[in-house]
């Protein structure tokens, strides 16, 4: 057998740890995306911390935002029902956007957990991003994640962030984020949210969670809403999200006979799109009057006569949309496991 | 006949909201009990309900308070002339008087 020069012995040991690095990477891959982290001061992981890296961005919007943001939601709920004891490090480093709509619901979705397994401990870093750092303290994801932020909330789009949270239908307890912004808004549209806001709560106190959620957490959880403002480039955003069963998982016992026409004109199962839409629809219809409905047509109401107003309800895997007077729905891949309502308004300066 | 006037956002609340009294404090269903029926209870009596002011009356709200004073059992009869709405939107007076009519034939 040829003896190895040290040169060569050199080499060969180089490509060896260069191979074992690699399967390393590979496993890592492979494995979910909560990892052990390491410890600041040594590099050695923490045997009862695990971490969960956050999305990028915070959104339900745009597809790929949305499934990065929905696997997180996944892992977040995984880590609550299967590592309970272990300590829990959300990474906020690499996240640079926080939008409105995918905010609230990862707010949302935080809070249920907490209440679900209040031993679990949940620690949180900042972002790197100064924006996106100051949001996460606005809307007190650090005072939930026992985090000291030593900063203040001082950028223009962050400081008009409110959050709110209840379960009774009970407009006092929304009402400061939106009288904020009273002076910009004509009379028709502040009354149109108000009545938005009052017929999805309702709605979420007799529907949204007539049923056990899907997201394998075999837990009722609060039946609770939370709404989220945000005055920003000139509009007023507000949201209202609950994580209840979805409109599409309540119509056919709300609705039985708009379900059964679904049915036989889409197959066995409708899609969640065509469920949302039709829902509207048939509120809508059965005023009499386009412009004005009952329940879901109540609440698309409020902007159906702003030029510039938009309403966009979020439910299970469906989308729909009304954007100065037109409508279109849809389907994602992933499902938010719950109902996001938003409406987008023009507010007036001064 | 006394005249009676009764100013949801002042009286009641400025945000009324829901349909029953499990829904909330400020719900259709407290409205109607606490306001409307103790007055509609007396023959002589004729309420005037100012709607302006209030935000938000939804529908559910609407439908609870007025619709359901049909299922409390006025009938049209006893509530015409005894009930009168006041609103700067007329399409608010035009709905609720729906919820009632809608309601009214219903209980045929």
């Amino acid at each position: 057998m040829k003896r190895l020069n040290k040169k060569q012995k050199e080499k060969l040991l180089r490509r060896q740890r260069a191979i074992i690095r690699s399967r390393m990477r590979v496993r890592r891959k492979g494995q979910s995306r909560t990892v052990f982290a390491k410890r600041r001061t040594g590099g050695t992981p923490h045997p009862d911390q695990l971490r969960l890296i956050a999305p990028p961005v915070f959104d339900i919007e745009d597809k790929k935002n949305r499934r990065r943001l929905t696997r997180f939601l996944k892992d977040l709920r995984g880590h609550f029902n299967r590592h309970a004891a272990k300590r829990l490090l959300i990474d906020f480093q690499r996240t640079q956007r926080f939008v409105a709509a995918g905010t609230l619901l990862f707010y949302a979705e935080l809070c249920r957990l907490v209440e679900y397994s209040p031993a679990t401990q949940v620690r949180c870093n900042e972002p790197q991003n100064e924006r996106a750092k100051q949001v996460l303290q606005q809307i007190g994801v650090y005072g939930i994640c026992h985090h000291p932020f030593h900063g203040r909330t001082t950028h223009r789009d962050v400081v008009h962030w409110r959050v709110a949270r209840g379960h009774l239908v009970d407009a006092s307890q929304y009402a400061k984020t939106i009288e904020a912004h009273e002076g910009g808004l004509a009379e028709p549209l502040v009354n149109g949210i108000y009545r938005g806001l009052a017929e999805a709560m309702t709605n979420v106190c007799h529907h949204a969670y007539i049923d056990r959620r899907d997201d394998g957490l075999d837990h009722d959880g609060p039946r609770d809403w939370w709404v989220f403002s945000q005055a920003k480039d000139g509009y007023l955003y507000v949201a209202l999200c609950d994580l209840g069963v979805g409109i599409p998982g309540t119509l056919p016992s709300t609705n039985p006979t708009l379900y059964g026409k679904l049915k036989a004109l889409f197959g066995i199962t409708p899609q969640d799109g065509d469920c949302i839409a039709a829902a509207i629809e048939d509120s809508r219809s059965r005023t009499g009057r386009p412009e004005r409905g009952k329940g879901l047509g109540d609440i698309i109401r409020a902007v159906a006569g702003a030029p510039r107003g938009r309403a966009m309800v979020f439910s299970n895997r469906g989308w729909y949309t009304l954007n100065g007077g037109n409508e279109s729905s849809g389907n994602y891949r992933d499902s938010i496991l719950g109902t996001l309502i938003a409406w987008s308004v023009p507010v007036q300066s001064g | 006949m006394n005249t009676v006037k009764i100013d949801i956002a002042s009286q009641f609340a400025r945000y009324p909201a829901g349909r029953y009294k499990t829904d909330g404090p400020y719900s259709g269903e407290v409205f109607r009990e606490s306001f409307l029926i103790p007055q509609l209870k007396n023959p002589d009596t004729c309420i005037v309900v100012q709607l302006d002011g209030a935000r938000g009356l939804a529908s559910s709200f609407l439908e609870e308070a007025f619709g359901g004073l049909i299922r409390a059992g006025f009938n049209t009869q006893q509530l015409h002339g005894r009930l009168v709405l006041e609103s700067k939107d007329a399409s608010l007076i035009h709905e609720i008087e729906e919820y009632i009519g809608e309601q009214a034939e219903s209980h045929h």
